[in-house]
C-alpha cells in the first residue's frame, strides 16, 4: 500500500505543465471547461441562484472577480456564485463512479485566481486538468460505496482537493507547498445526503469552490498543515469518511492514465440516472419521426437503483420533473426539447401532457439494464414496435460529446443572457483557451453587457 | 420537505435560537457570558504574537478583502469574511482561549467573530451581541454534547470545525432576527459544512479550524436569511445527519435537556494561562504554592509534580521539550518556569526560555512528574522539597477557570492586561476593559469597535 498518495500525488501535480499533458487530454479538459461556461451560463436560471448571489454580496468585500453572466463579486463571493451556477440547473458534469459534480469545486476558483493573477488561458487549462484529475484520484482512493454508506456526499468532500489543486497551479507551488494545500482542503470536507431533496445539496458544490479556494491561498501564505490528509491513522480522509480505501488507486499510473477522461457531461437538465433515457427518446424521434399521436405505449426500463430513485417519482414541482422518469419521457416525445421551458411551472402541470403520460408511459424493472442504461420500447398506434436500448447516455466518457454539442448547448444557454457577439467571442476563446494571452480578456466576455448590482 | 417545526432535537434548539432573549438570561448566565467575552477578545489581543498570525492575516486580506468589519488589534477593516477568518484565529492563536472540555472544543473563535462583524454592520446594540453569543455558545456545546466526543473524538474528528458553525450560525440569526424555521436551515446549512480531523495534529491547521467554523457560522447564518432550504433534520437524520456521519447516532436527547433553563455554556472553561488544557490544574496547583509560599528558586532541591495517570502517559515524552509546541505541554517546563519567574505568560514560551540551559538543568535534575492514581484529570498536586529540608506542597481539585474553580473577574483583569500590555496605551486598555465589564448597557458599539482597531502591533502583522 502506498505509505504517502498525498507526497506523491502532490509531487505529480506540482510538476503538471502544458507540454505534459497529451494532446487529447488537453482538447477533453477544453471541453470540460468550455461545457462548464456553459453550464454556469445556464445557472443564471436556478430557483436560488439569487439567494445565492445575495450571499455573495453579504459576506463583503471588494467587488472584482468576474461572475459568469452576472455582476462582479468579491473573489470569494465570486467563488460562491459561480460554483452555485454550474451546478444550479442540472446540466453540468458528472463522475459517475463517485457521484460527484467537479468543475464546479474547480472551475471557479481557477478562474478567480487566473483573472486577478493575471495567468494565461494556458495557465487555466493546466490548472483545471489538475484538479480535475485529483478529485477524480481521490474520489477512486476514497472508495465511494463506503463512504456513500456513511452519509458522505461527493462534492464537498473530495471536490475541495479540485478548486485547491487548481489554485495551486496557478501559483507554481513546489511539491512541500501543493502537499499542504491538499491538506488544507481535506480538513474542510463537508457536505452529506441529509440534505437531498434541498437545494442545500447543490450548496455543497458552491462551498467546497470556496474550501479549495481557502485552502489554496492559505498554503500560499507557507501556512503548515498535516503530511498525510489521506491515510493519516487518526482523521486521515481515507480512515474517517470511508473503510480505509484504496490509497494506490491516487496514484496508480500518474501521467500515463488520465482519470479525468472518466468525466462524463450532460447535454439535459434532468438527473444524471436518466440521462439515457433522454438520450433514447432522441433517438427514436430522430430515426423514426416519433411523434405523441403515433404512440400506443412506452414502456421504459430501468436498472432497479434508477427505477428506485427515479422510477415512479411524480412531477408536482420543478425539482421532482427533473428527476422524473415518466415526466421526462412524456415531455421530450411532445416538445422534442429537454430544456428549461419543460420544467416550467406551467409545462408541468399541463393536464394534456399529464394525461398523455399516465395513459401511455410505463416505466418498469428491466434486470437486463445496468447502472444509468436504458431501453426504451415503443409500441405505435399502427402497430409496430420500435426500440432503443443505452449502456449509457450521450454525453458519457463512454459516448464524448462532440465540440458541436457542447457550443450548441453554450449558445442555447447563452440565449438572453450574454450580448450575442460576446457569447461567439467567449466561444472561440474557450475553444482556442491555450492559445489565450490573458484570461481577463475571456472573463470580460462573461460580464460584458451584464447589469450591475443593485 | 417539512415546512413546519416539530418537537425533534433540531427544531426544539432551532426554536430556542430564534425565540430565546435577553430577559430569558438568568443574571448568573449574563455573567458568565460577559466574562467569557472579556476573556476571548483579551485572547485575541494577545494573538498578534501567534506565530502564524502574520501569515494568516495576508491570507484573510486576500480572501475577504477590505470591507466594514473591524480586525482586532489592526487599524484595517475587512469584509465579513475576512474578519470573521482572522479574528477568529487571533482568539486562538497563542493558546489561552476557552474550552469546552468534555468536547475538547474552543468555542469563542467559532461564535463571537461573526457576530462581532455582523453586530458592528447592522450597527446592534450591545445586549444584542452578548445575547447573540451567549446563545451561539449554548448551541455549540449542545450539539457538541449531542455528538458525543467520547465516541468521535477516537474516530478522529476534532470539534470546533464541526460544532462551531452552529453556534456561529445560532448567533449569525438570532442578531438577523431568523425565524425558528429559518434557523432550523441554519443549521443545516451550517451542519452541511461541519470539517476538521486530527491529521493536522501538530500544525497551526488545527486552529484553521475554527477560523474556518467561524466563517462557516457566518455563511450558514446569512444563506438563512435568504430563505434557502436544507434538511429538516440535521442532526438526527439517518442518512447523513451529524449524530450519524461524526458519531454512532450520538445522544439527541442531551441536545434538548433542561433547554432555556439550565445551561451547558457554564460548563465552558477559561484559561488563566497558555499550556494545553491538562496542564491548567498543575499550573493552577503552582501558582497556589507560591502564592502561599514562594521559595527562593537556588534553594529548591526537589520538585515533585503528581498528575493523572493517563495525563502522565501523554505528556511525559515532553520532559525535555524542543520549541514552543512541546513546552506548552511539558510539566517540568511550565513548573520550572512559574517556581523561577514567579509568572507564566506568552513570553515565558520565548525561545531564550525554552532554551535556556540553566531552566533544562532545573527540571532535569530536580524535576519528578509522577502518575498518581488516586488522580483524575481535573487534578494535580504538587511538592517541593527546599534545601533546609523543609517540604511544601500545593494541589488543585480543579483548574482555576474551570466549572469546579471558575476564574474571577480580578483574574480575567489580570489576564487582560497582559493581552493588551503593550498594545494599548493605558487609557484606552481601561476604557475597552470598562466598555467589555458592561457590554450590555452599551447602547452604542461604535467605540468598542474603536478601541478594539485601535491597538498596536507588536509583531508586523
Amino acid at each position: 500500500m502506498n505509505a504517502q498518495p498525498t507526497q506523491n500525488l502532490a509531487a505529480f501535480l506540482s510538476g503538471l505543465r502544458y507540454e505534459s499533458l497529451p494532446s487529447h487530454i488537453c482538447e477533453r479538459v477544453t471541453d470540460i471547461i468550455l461545457d462548464t461556461v456553459a453550464s454556469a451560463i445556464a445557472g443564471r436560471h436556478g430557483d436560488e441562484t439569487a439567494q445565492i448571489e445575495a450571499l455573495a454580496t453579504a459576506i463583503g468585500g471588494a467587488k472584482t472577480s468576474t461572475v459568469i453572466a452576472a455582476a462582479p463579486n468579491s473573489l470569494a463571493g465570486a467563488t460562491l456564485l459561480n460554483g452555485y451556477q454550474i451546478t444550479a440547473v442540472t446540466v453540468c458534469d458528472i463522475h459517475r463512479p463517485t457521484l460527484c459534480h467537479i468543475t464546479p469545486e474547480v472551475l471557479p476558483p481557477a478562474l478567480a485566481i487566473a483573472e486577478q493573477r493575471g495567468s494565461s488561458g494556458r495557465d487555466l487549462l493546466v490548472a483545471v486538468a489538475s484538479g480535475l484529475e485529483a478529485v477524480v484520484r481521490i474520489g477512486t482512493g476514497i472508495n465511494y460505496p463506503s463512504m456513500r454508506a456513511r452519509g458522505w456526499h461527493s462534492p464537498g468532500v473530495i471536490g475541495p482537493f479540485g478548486g485547491a489543486s487548481a489554485v495551486a497551479s496557478l501559483l507554481g507551488f513546489e511539491a512541500d507547498r501543493f502537499q499542504n494545500a491538499l491538506s488544507l482542503a481535506g480538513t474542510q470536507s463537508a457536505g452529506t445526503f441529509a440534505h437531498w431533496g434541498t437545494p442545500t445539496i447543490k450548496f455543497h458544490q458552491s462551498r467546497g469552490s470556496l474550501s479549495g479556494l481557502l485552502a489554496g491561498l492559505l498554503a500560499e501564505q507557507g501556512f503548515p498543515a498535516g503530511p498525510e490528509i489521506f491515510t493519516a491513522e487518526h482523521g486521515g480522509l481515507f480512515n474517517l469518511y470511508s473503510d480505509g480505501g484504496n490509497p494506490d488507486a491516487v496514484v496508480a499510473g500518474l501521467g500515463e492514465t488520465w482519470t479525468l477522461e472518466t468525466i462524463s457531461l450532460r447535454l439535459w437538465p434532468a438527473a444524471s440516472s436518466i440521462q439515457s433515457v433522454i438520450t433514447a427518446m432522441f433517438a427514436l424521434i430522430d430515426e423514426h419521426d416519433l411523434r405523441p399521436e403515433d404512440v400506443a405505449e412506452i414502456e421504459v426500463g430501468l436498472s432497479k437503483t434508477v427505477y428506485d430513485m427515479h422510477g415512479t417519482l411524480p412531477w408536482d414541482d420543478k425539482f421532482r420533473a427533473l428527476l422524473s422518469t415518466p415526466y421526462v419521457t412524456g415531455v421530450v416525445l411532445h416538445d422534442r426539447k429537454c430544456w428549461f421551458e419543460q420544467f416550467r411551472p406551467e409545462r408541468i402541470s399541463d393536464p394534456a401532457l399529464g394525461a398523455f403520460i399516465r395513459e401511455h408511459v410505463r416505466i418498469g424493472i428491466d434486470n437486463s439494464v445496468e447502472g444509468t442504461g436504458a431501453v426504451v420500447n415503443v409500441r405505435t398506434t399502427d402497430g409496430r414496435t420500435l426500440r432503443d436500448r443505452r449502456a449509457y447516455p450521450r454525453g458519457d466518457a463512454a459516448d464524448f460529446l462532440s465540440r458541436e454539442e457542447i457550443m450548441t448547448k453554450f449558445r442555447e444557454s447563452a440565449d438572453g443572457l450574454l450580448e450575442p457577439d460576446s457569447t461567439e467571442r467567449a466561444i472561440e476563446m474557450l475553444v482556442g483557451l491555450a492559445d489565450l494571452p490573458r484570461v481577463s480578456d475571456l472573463c470580460t466576455m462573461f460580464s460584458r453587457g451584464v447589469p450591475a448590482a443593485a | 420537505m417539512k415546512m413546519t417545526l416539530e418537537s425533534t432535537p433540531t427544531d426544539e434548539l432551532a426554536r430556542f435560537a430564534a425565540e430565546f432573549s435577553y430577559g430569558d438570561l438568568p443574571a448568573s448566565i449574563r455573567d458568565f457570558a460577559r466574562h467569557w467575552l472579556l476573556d476571548s477578545l483579551a485572547c485575541a489581543l494577545a494573538g498578534d504574537l501567534g506565530d502564524e498570525t502574520a501569515k494568516y492575516a495576508d491570507f484573510a486580506r486576500a480572501v475577504g478583502g477590505a470591507g466594514e468589519a473591524t480586525i482586532i488589534g489592526s487599524p484595517e477593516r475587512l469584509s465579513l469574511l475576512g474578519a470573521s477568518l482572522l479574528n477568529a484565529y487571533q482568539i486562538t492563536a497563542v493558546t489561552v482561549c476557552d474550552t469546552y472540555v468534555p468536547a475538547h472544543v474552543h468555542i469563542s473563535p467559532e461564535i463571537i467573530p461573526p457576530a462581532l462583524a455582523v453586530a458592528e454592520r447592522d450597527g446592534l446594540d450591545g445586549r444584542a451581541l452578548l445575547t447573540a453569543v451567549a446563545i451561539g455558545a449554548e448551541v455549540a456545546v449542545r450539539v457538541a454534547a449531542g455528538i458525543d466526543y467520547s465516541i468521535a473524538g477516537p474516530r478522529g474528528w476534532h470539534f470546533p470545525g464541526i460544532v462551531g458553525p452552529f453556534g456561529a450560525a445560532a448567533a449569525v440569526g438570532h442578531l438577523r432576527g431568523l425565524t425558528p424555521l429559518q434557523m432550523r436551515n441554519a443549521f443545516g446549512l451550517a451542519g452541511s459544512q461541519s470539517a476538521g480531523t486530527w491529521a493536522s495534529w501538530g500544525t497551526p491547521a488545527v486552529k484553521f479550524h475554527q477560523s474556518r467554523g467561524a466563517g462557516s457560522g457566518l455563511l450558514a447564518g446569512l444563506l438563512a436569511e435568504q430563505d434557502f432550504i436544507s434538511s429538516a433534520e440535521i442532526l438526527a437524520h439517518p442518512d447523513g445527519g451529524v449524530f450519524a456521519a461524526y458519531s454512532d447516532g450520538g445522544k439527541p436527547q442531551a441536545v434538548v435537556a433542561d433547554l432555556g433553563k439550565g445551561f451547558e455554556l457554564e460548563q465552558i472553561s477559561l484559561r488563566l494561562w497558555p499550556g494545553g488544557t491538562p496542564l491548567q490544574p498543575t499550573l493552577t496547583a503552582v501558582f497556589n504554592l507560591i502564592a502561599a509560599e514562594r521559595p527562593p528558586f537556588d534553594a529548591i532541591e526537589h520538585v515533585r509534580i503528581e498528575v493523572a495517570p493517563d495525563v502522565y502517559e501523554a505528556h511525559a515524552r515532553f520532559a525535555e521539550p524542543e520549541g514552543k509546541f512541546e513546552a506548552l505541554l511539558s510539566y517540568p517546563f511550565i513548573v520550572a518556569s512559574v517556581l523561577r519567574d514567579g509568572r507564566f505568560w506568552l513570553d515565558s514560551l520565548h525561545p531564550s526560555q525554552v532554551g535556556d540551559p540553566d531552566l533544562n538543568r532545573f527540571m532535569r535534575e530536580r524535576i519528578e512528574l509522577v502518575a498518581n492514581a488516586d488522580l483524575d484529570r481535573e487534578r494535580s498536586r504538587i511538592e517541593v522539597v527546599l534545601a533546609q529540608g523543609q517540604t511544601i506542597a500545593a494541589r488543585a481539585d480543579a483548574a482555576k477557570g474551570t466549572p469546579g474553580n471558575p476564574a474571577e473577574l480580578a483574574d480575567l483583569r489580570a489576564k487582560y492586561e497582559r493581552c493588551v500590555a503593550g498594545r494599548l496605551g493605558d487609557a484606552d486598555a481601561a476604557e475597552l476593559l470598562d466598555l467589555l465589564i458592561h457590554v450590555d448597557e452599551l447602547d452604542d458599539l461604535s467605540r468598542l469597535f474603536k478601541l478594539l482597531g485601535a491597538a498596536h502591533q507588536r509583531r508586523a502583522a
